[in-house]
């Protein structure tokens, strides 16, 4: 046993007081002997053996800790910031509630504060969809599409707090483009999530999101009379104009890059 | 606790091979003394210790499969057999010739055999686990610890542990390059119906392997002789591959035939220290438009062929981001039928397995008086052909579920490949 012991404590001394470095030290020596009793039982009596072969599966053990101490110190972070934001979530929603009545009381206005404490909901619905957004990039790439699930929901969240916030106050005719508008921002958001995160074939995300994009803008620009309905149809073939030229310049873009490997690869 | 393992990229196309063969890499390394089978199996020991893929079962889960590592004792690895000379070959080729399931708890077995002061070491493995190229380096580490071990007492730990991830390929390319190579979506594979003249599929037939050995005399001169034309020994076999292939199946002459050759992805990972032992080889493609006037004019085609390969960046690349999407976006059973749609096997395949460094693989200072690396047992009607030299001796090796006409089709392409290989030696020896 003692082999182990004097591994660890050569890899790494003791540091007085530090829980995590004990946490640690204490973790990998008793995951040290749970592999000895494995090997014990594969018919393998040289100890020494076994025991080099256990301590070479550690072969940076400071490196080891500190992925170790960083995810600790993550883990606090987490547990801390979800105290943070429960306790922040209910201080919040109370203060909404008091503002609601407080606005109301003063105003008599039922008929249109009742979109304070709407909006106030949603935007903190949207809050708690952003920390999941955050939360769940941090993860394998595989998982990133619950990301762009909840980014999708969010931008959509925002767009109809946005519609409620202004019917409620103000008479704007045809304020639904605002909805309208907000789906164009969560193909925007999506596509260009896709392309930060690095998507494989995030290009073709944006290719069919052109076209998608310019049906919402032909029908916006047609509603608010920017254009007549029988103009504002070109905007639809003009995304396929641009798809078609984001292709070509991308094609155009990888032929250079692979002359450029080729001549350098066959210079070489 | 249950320990499981990523399949990775590699394994996941190794199981799906299952159809075409039996997954099994076969060694055999012959000595001319007696190897302390203790020691040889301490080393084997913590090598399997150390590469758990090997004592891992494979679980085919329909959405995302994964190896789970299992107990095992060593005795289910390695056995120790003391043989007569007489039964030795029946013994070897028993051993060499039985297939390990995915789903067993270990996915490599060694014997050694005892005969008359000498020994015969062999081992098979998975092929989902490892492929030649880190088989080669797994021998010749095994081989080196087991001298230091008995030499100077060194624990015998010295294999490479870490990643076994397709995508190390990458690793060393400039941002460029690794942009350009993770966008090779391409299927590689072109069906070819020339296929090796076997008899028909019975389910009477059993697996056989059939040998033949080209001399090191021989093989010096047919470097001599291919790099009077800018081939290399690959080129050169490939040549004689090609032209037996016409002759023992009656190709017509003006058909284009095409071989498929094992590339070792290798060549584009600078540093391997960080790698754990897995499969990085992939497929290319080797055609003649047709079987040439002579062998030197087949020996032209193929050098056009294979330097067209050699002269890409990306030699062997083109179609693993297409695999690995295929892999990735959809439940693994899925995967599986989509990717069979557009995955051809090769009909006829070479495996250059390469040189197996004696030094390297000597126990105790004795190097191995013989020996050779084969691929897996192919199913009607695909073959393979594999190559590996000792001391510039080759031998060909090619492993068959067939029947006795079968073998006898198999060492009649022998003798053909034999010819071939003297006609393309007879301009060098005059």
């Amino acid at each position: 046993m003692d082999r182990f012991i004097d591994f660890i404590n050569a890899s790494l001394p003791d540091a007085d007081g530090d829980a995590v470095l004990f946490k640690f030290k204490k973790k990998t020596y008793d995951e040290m002997l749970l592999r000895r009793d494995e090997a014990a039982g594969r018919g393998i009596c040289n100890q020494k053996v076994i025991d080099d072969l256990i301590v070479s599966e550690y072969p940076d053990l400071r490196a080891e800790y500190a992925v170790f101490r960083n995810k600790e110190a993550q883990k606090n972070r987490d547990k801390r910031n979800a105290k943070l934001n429960a306790l922040g979530s209910a201080i919040y929603i109370l203060a909404l509630i008091l503002f609601y009545l407080l606005i109301s009381f003063l105003t008599g206005s039922w008929g249109t504060t009742w979109a304070i404490i709407v909006d106030g909901i949603l935007l903190w619905v949207d809050y708690l969809l952003l920390l999941g957004v955050i939360r769940v990039t941090k993860m394998k790439k595989i998982f990133h599409i619950f990301a762009r699930m909840m980014l999708a929901g969010l931008t959509i969240i925002f767009s109809v707090a946005v519609y409620i916030f202004v019917v409620a106050l103000t008479d704007l005719p045809r304020s639904w483009v605002i909805v309208m508008f907000g789906l164009i921002l969560m193909f925007v958001c999506d596509a260009a999530y896709a392309l930060i995160a690095r998507h494989r074939l995030a290009i073709f995300t944006c290719l069919t999101y052109v076209p998608v994009i310019a049906v919402f803008a032909f029908v916006i620009v047609g509603a608010l009379g920017l254009l007549p309905w029988g103009v504002a149809w070109m905007i639809i073939p003009l995304s396929l104009v641009i798809d078609l030229i984001v292709i070509f310049i991308s094609i155009a873009k990888n032929a250079i890059s692979k002359a450029e490997v080729t001549e350098e690869w066959n210079e070489n | 606790m249950e320990r499981k393992l990523n399949a990775e990229l590699w394994d996941k196309m190794h199981y799906l091979f299952r159809d075409f063969n039996d997954r099994m890499v076969h060694v055999r390394l012959d000595y001319d003394f007696e190897i302390d089978a203790e020691a040889l199996k301490t080393v084997l020991f913590c090598f399997v210790e150390k590469a758990p893929v090997l004592h891992s079962s494979f679980y085919d889960n329909k959405f995302h499969p994964y190896w789970r590592v299992e107990n095992y004792h060593i005795n289910d690895i390695f056995t120790v057999k003391d043989v007569s000379e007489e039964t030795l070959e029946a013994e070897v080729d028993a051993f060499l010739l039985q297939s390990l399931p995915p789903e067993s708890k270990v996915q490599m077995k060694a014997a050694l055999f005892l005969h008359a002061g000498k020994s015969t070491f062999c081992l098979i493995e998975n092929h989902m686990c490892m492929d030649g190229g880190d088989l080669k380096y797994f021998l010749k580490a095994l081989c080196g610890n087991y001298t230091a071990f008995l030499e100077t007492g060194a624990s015998p730990v010295g294999l490479r542990t870490g990643s076994r991830s397709y995508e190390a390929v990458y690793g060393d390319f400039t941002a460029t390059e690794r942009k350009i190579a993770k966008g090779l979506y391409k299927n590689i594979n072109t069906k070819d119906g020339h296929g090796f003249p076997l008899t028909p599929d019975t389910i009477a037939d059993r697996p056989f392997m059939a040998k033949r050995k080209i001399s090191a005399q021989k093989f010096d001169l047919l470097r001599a002789a291919g790099k009077e034309r800018g081939a290399t020994i690959n080129d050169m076999l490939l040549t004689a591959y090609f032209y037996s292939l016409y002759e023992l199946a009656m190709f017509p002459p003006e058909e284009g035939i095409s071989v498929s050759c094992a590339v070792d992805l290798r060549r584009h990972i600078k540093d391997r220290n960080a790698q754990g032992v897995t499969n990085q080889t992939a497929w290319m493609q080797t055609r003649v438009p047709r079987k040439g006037r002579d062998i030197f004019e087949t020996l032209d085609y193929v050098v056009q062929s294979s330097n067209a390969f050699k002269r890409d960046r990306f030699m062997g690349l083109h179609g693993l981001p297409l695999l690995s999407l295929g892999y990735k976006i959809l439940p693994h059973a899925a995967s599986e039928e989509i990717i069979k749609l557009g995955y051809a096997n090769p009909l006829i395949a070479m495996s250059n397995i390469g040189i197996l460094e004696s030094e390297k693989l000597a126990l105790s200072g004795y190097e191995p008086t013989d020996g050779f690396i084969s691929g897996a047992v192919k199913y009607k009607p695909y073959a393979l052909l594999s190559v590996t030299s000792l001391r510039k001796e080759l031998t060909l090796s090619m492993c068959c579920r067939g029947n006795e006409q079968d073998k006898d089709i198999v060492n009649r392409f022998f003798d053909l490949l034999e010819q071939a290989v003297d006609r393309l030696l007879e301009n060098a020896e005059k």
